[in-house]
Parts: C-alpha cells; sequence; structure tokens
C-alpha cells in the first residue's frame, strides 16, 4: 500500500474513531435528559398503569361516593402527584370520563398526565383546567402573563424537598450553607464536608421541572454552576421530593440525607423542623366559570379530601 | 503528503476531537430525568 494511502486511511480512521466516540457520548447522555414533554418521558417519570382510577389492581388510595356532572374539568399534574389527582379523579368523576389506552390518556379524556412542564402549558392553553404541581418556574409564570392568564395557587399539602447521594457516600447530613456552597461551586470537594476525597458532582433537572424550580428558590439568589466534565469521575447529588424517592422510585444504592441533622420524615415535616419544606399546590385559572373547579378544590381540602393526600404519602395542609 | 503535513493533520484531527468531547461531557453532565437521577447515584462507583 502506497504511503499516501496509509496516511490518507490513518487520518479517515482517527476521525471515524472520534465521530463515533462522541455520538455514543451523545446518544447515552442526551437519554438522562429527555425532554419532560414527550411521552417516554412522560412513561419513565412514573409508572401509570400502577395507578390508574379505574384499575382494580390500581395502588391509589380509593375513596367512594357521589361523581360530579356536567362539565368535568381535565386534571393533570406532575409526576409525583399522579398517584394522587388519579385518586382524586377516582372519587369524583365517573369511570366513563377518563379514557387511557396503549399508555396514554386519549385528548377527550378528563384525566391526563403531561408532568409539571406539559401541565404548566397545558394549562395557560386551556388543554387542561386544574393542575396538582410545585410552585411555577418564572418562565412559567411568564407563559402565562404572556397568554393573558392569571394562575391560582392552592396549597393542598406539604412536602420535603430532599437531597440524594449515593448509599456509599460517607455523608449523612449536610447544612443548607453546605448544600448551597456545592451547588454554587465554592465547596468543591466531599472531604471538606466529611466525605470522601473526591469532587463533589450536583445533578440537576431540566428547567421548569418542578424539583429544578424549588432547588432554584431554595438556591436564594446564588447561581448554580454548571458541572465539569471531571464530575463523571466524582461522587454526585441531586435532589428530588421525598415522595418521589420514598414512594415512586425506591433504590437501594440511593439514600436521603438529613439537612442541618433532620431527617427529612414525615413527622419531621410535620412538625416543620425538617427545613426544606414546599406546599404542593393545585392550580387553576382565576376566574374559570366552570363551578365543578371549584367542587374539586373544596373536595381536596375537605377531611376526606386531605385523606387522600396523606394516606398516598403525602403531609396534608 | 509529507510526515510533517501528515502528524500536522492527525494532531489537527485529534484536537478537535478532544475539543468535541470535552464540550459534549459539559453540555450533557449534570441534565438528568427524575428515574436517570435517581439511577445514576444509585449506580455510582463508590
Amino acid at each position: 500500500m502506497k504511503k499516501i494511502t496509509k496516511q490518507i486511511l490513518s487520518i479517515a480512521g482517527l476521525a471515524t474513531f472520534i465521530i463515533g466516540f462522541d455520538a455514543s457520548i451523545f446518544t447515552v447522555c442526551t437519554q438522562r435528559c429527555i425532554n419532560d414533554f414527550s411521552k417516554e418521558m412522560s412513561a419513565k417519570s412514573v409508572e401509570v398503569s400502577k395507578f390508574l382510577p379505574f384499575d382494580s389492581e390500581s395502588e391509589i388510595v380509593i375513596k367512594e361516593g357521589e361523581k360530579l356532572t356536567g362539565d368535568l374539568p381535565v386534571i393533570d399534574g406532575a409526576a409525583a402527584l399522579f398517584p394522587v389527582f388519579s385518586a382524586i379523579a377516582h372519587r369524583l368523576y365517573p369511570e366513563e370520563s377518563v379514557h387511557y389506552s396503549n399508555g396514554e390518556f386519549s385528548s377527550d379524556s378528563s384525566l391526563i398526565y403531561t408532568n409539571t412542564r406539559g401541565a404548566y402549558k397545558g394549562i395557560v392553553d386551556k388543554t387542561s383546567d386544574i393542575i396538582f404541581c410545585a410552585r411555577p418556574s418564572k418562565e412559567q409564570l411568564a407563559y402565562a402573563e404572556e397568554k393573558g392568564v392569571e394562575l391560582e395557587l392552592t396549597p393542598i399539602g406539604h412536602e420535603a424537598f430532599v437531597f440524594l447521594v449515593n448509599i456509599n457516600n460517607k455523608v449523612d447530613s449536610l447544612e443548607v450553607d453546605e448544600i448551597r456552597g456545592i451547588y454554587s461551586g465554592k465547596i468543591k470537594t466531599w472531604d471538606k464536608v466529611g466525605g470522601a476525597h473526591r469532587l463533589c458532582t450536583p445533578l440537576y433537572r431540566n428547567e421548569g421541572s418542578g424539583s429544578q424550580t424549588t432547588m432554584e428558590k431554595f438556591m436564594n439568589g446564588e447561581k448554580m454552576v454548571k458541572g465539569s466534565a471531571l464530575g463523571w469521575f466524582g461522587q454526585s447529588i441531586g435532589f428530588s421530593f421525598r415522595y418521589y424517592v420514598e414512594g415512586l422510585n425506591t433504590s437501594s444504592g440511593v439514600k436521603m440525607i438529613s439537612v442541618n441533622g433532620i431527617s427529612p420524615n414525615k413527622e419531621n415535616i410535620q412538625n416543620g423542623t425538617y427545613p426544606i419544606i414546599s406546599n404542593i399546590y393545585m392550580v387553576t385559572r382565576k376566574g374559570d366559570t366552570n363551578p365543578n373547579v371549584q367542587k374539586v378544590i373544596d373536595y381536596v381540602l375537605s377531611e376526606e379530601g386531605q385523606d387522600i393526600v396523606n394516606e398516598t404519602g403525602f403531609v396534608g395542609l | 503528503m509529507s510526515d510533517k503535513k501528515f502528524y500536522t493533520i492527525l494532531f489537527a484531527v485529534l484536537a478537535v476531537g478532544v475539543i468535541a468531547t470535552i464540550a459534549l461531557l459539559i453540555i450533557t453532565n449534570h441534565l438528568y430525568d427524575n428515574v436517570s437521577m435517581i439511577t445514576f447515584i444509585g449506580k455510582e462507583i463508590g
């Protein structure tokens, strides 16, 4: 083979290897930050089929009583709250108003599930009428304002915002300032907070997700740093809501850490000692004239509605 | 092609590749959905 041919093949081979290598990284990594709107993401966030409102095998809290009639508000919401609003739909809506097949709700169903980002877009665009979510992000509020919609937030319960590390991480508790330090880049290694001498690798959610919005609020104006490429070799820390980790996606390899020495359990949420407690909300459009919207709100705030919130695993008002 | 030109091109391709790889790692690192964040932390090499 001529020298020039070998040289060209060497260059082409190296280029092909690099392109393939980068393509693999891109494919693997972007699967992690898949869009919240996609059906794949919705399906991954919560096993909807385990919490369907009218399935005999459903794991939702079952309450029976008189159903609503007339124009039923379309209910949607966040992944972690799906078991709650599915139970509300079971209690208040007739079975024939919910249409679910082949892993998705149809457009004429009175119960749908598009997760937080989809739900906030949907209530503004009027494809849904009541959503169950964490507080909206600035962008979601701006979108509502742009469309001339005023959102009304009705608290229905409390939930702990929790931080997660690998079960082998020596750290069991962090102070609020230490967590902010890790996410702002001021604390770079775990040994500064009682752990191993390894890089801190803070993980993030997509913009507009309920937990990312709560995290931004928790940072209290401090800018969060984007991770370095070396972060792949460190020990990570992530965040979520307690029920999502404890009730919906348990993993033996993950532990929730205490904050300021307080464990994020139900008792500490109820007595208010856990330092990062968020409200969970029913969100409606201000001025919605459908009388059933208020009936759903009244029911969720009633003793029986609060039982659903509590028995599902959240902490009622 | 002279050896000098060959190695210059090879090095340039390698440099572009390394820069692209680092850029990809920075761009895609640390952004997770609910499930993969928990999965990633749970499967972390201790």
